[in-house]
């Protein structure tokens, strides 16, 4: 019986599009997958932080613009990694990472959602049950009226975003939100860009009777 | 310029995602005015949903969620690493042993019936629909009740049943049903 080696496997140069470079989340994650395929699995859990490095930000933001809960999107942002971890041997170079872990981490986000509706329609909420955050430092904020301001702005941007269909909202947050393109949002959603750019116009269209009223 | 040659909402929301390269657009400036509105307004919304997030997770709630990332990371064993479905030889129990627990779970299921009616069967005959309107047998489910003193209570029924029908129709209406059936006799 032939021994396992660990030596590294080559790494796959990811390949993308028009001759562009790869993205960075590209770059490491081609390096953990052949880290996991040469058995190295501590390197790879050690390279993996370098992954979240470079993407929990975003992902915390897409889902807590989905969610609107900070404990909600934590759980999905983690769970999307632990997800992406698990399964990297089945990623495929050929696509950029980060729209696959887009697609792992909206789709988290509905599963979560549709859980959360369930659970609330046959439930009574008891308290706030919110895991226990660290202690914030002192907050730095111009004025507390300003703060009042922004904040009851930022309430209603975020309450008519909720009031969007859940498809526009995903194709609006990650398209004005996220800042990705129609094209990358299309292949996350696994949407043609014109219908992307259906929803956008439609989400749009919303929001503004929803915020100028 | 006339109303009809500005830009409708579609063109102007297309000009939004893509570099303004219309000729009416160059020339009229109400149009330029509502594009730039219509750019403000994603401004407005893109600092406001930031706004929002900066509020709830603050540096320190993002490092910590960071941590827990790398804690359920590092918590993994080596060597549970899964595949995809379609990638390699998938992990997942056969689902050969599923039909084994159904079938097993139906036969349990028809014995149970077939002893249950085999029971049933040993007990005298019940003239349940004798006398009873067919509108009311129609319902099985109100008056299928098995109770030990069946015999006594369908005589009971009977006899008022065969008398003056006002206390019949008494009881009836008490009933949670009451609404849902004619009540004339």
């Amino acid at each position: 019986m032939p021994r396992r080696s660990h030596a590294p496997a080559p790494i796959a140069a990811p390949v993308t599009p028009e001759g562009t470079p790869p993205s960075p989340a590209s770059v490491v994650a081609s390096e953990i997958k052949a880290m996991l395929a040469s058995g190295a699995r501590d390197e790879a859990r050690e390279r993996f932080s370098a992954l979240v490095d470079l993407l929990h930000r975003r992902a915390l933001r897409i889902a807590y613009y989905y969610l609107r809960d900070a404990d909600d999107a934590a759980e999905a942002a983690q769970d999307a990694f632990l997800k992406v971890f698990l399964h990297m041997p089945a990623y495929s170079e050929t696509r950029p990472f980060e729209v696959w872990f887009t697609k792992i981490l909206v789709n988290g986000c509905l599963d979560r959602q549709k859980s959360r509706s369930r659970r609330l329609k046959w439930t009574i909420p008891a308290g706030d049950a919110s895991p226990v955050w660290p202690p914030e430092p002192a907050s730095t904020a111009p004025s507390p009226e300003a703060r009042l301001l922004s904040k009851a702005r930022a309430g209603e941007i975020a309450g008519a975003l909720a009031e969007l269909p859940a498809r526009q909202r995903q194709v609006f947050v990650l398209r004005y939100l996220d800042g990705q393109s129609p094209a990358f949002v299309g292949e996350a959603l696994g949407l043609t860009e014109a219908t992307v750019r259906v929803h956008l116009f439609r989400a749009l269209r919303r929001l503004r009777g929803l915020l100028e009223r | 310029m006339s109303i009809e040659r500005h830009l409708n909402d579609t063109r102007l929301y297309a000009l939004l995602e893509t570099a303004p390269a219309d000729p009416h657009l160059a020339s009229c400036p109400h149009c330029q005015a509502r594009l730039a509105e219509l750019r403000t307004f994603t401004e407005e919304i893109r600092s406001g949903a930031d706004g929002s997030f900066a509020q709830v997770f603050t540096e320190t709630r993002i490092d910590a969620s960071k941590r827990r990332i790398l804690a359920a990371i590092e918590a993994q064993p080596a060597g549970q690493l899964l595949r995809f479905p379609g990638a390699g030889t998938p992990r997942v129990p056969s689902l050969r042993a599923r039909p084994r627990w159904m079938v097993a779970a139906a036969a349990g299921l028809i014995v149970g019936l077939a002893l249950g009616r085999w029971t049933q069967s040993d007990r005298p005959v019940q003239p349940l629909a004798r006398g009873i309107p067919p509108h009311v047998t129609a319902q099985p489910a109100v008056y299928a009740v098995s109770v030990a003193g069946d015999d006594e209570l369908l005589t009971a029924l009977e006899s008022v049943h065969s008398g003056p029908v006002g206390m019949l129709r008494a009881i009836h209406e008490l009933t949670p049903l009451s609404e849902q059936h004619d009540t004339t006799w």
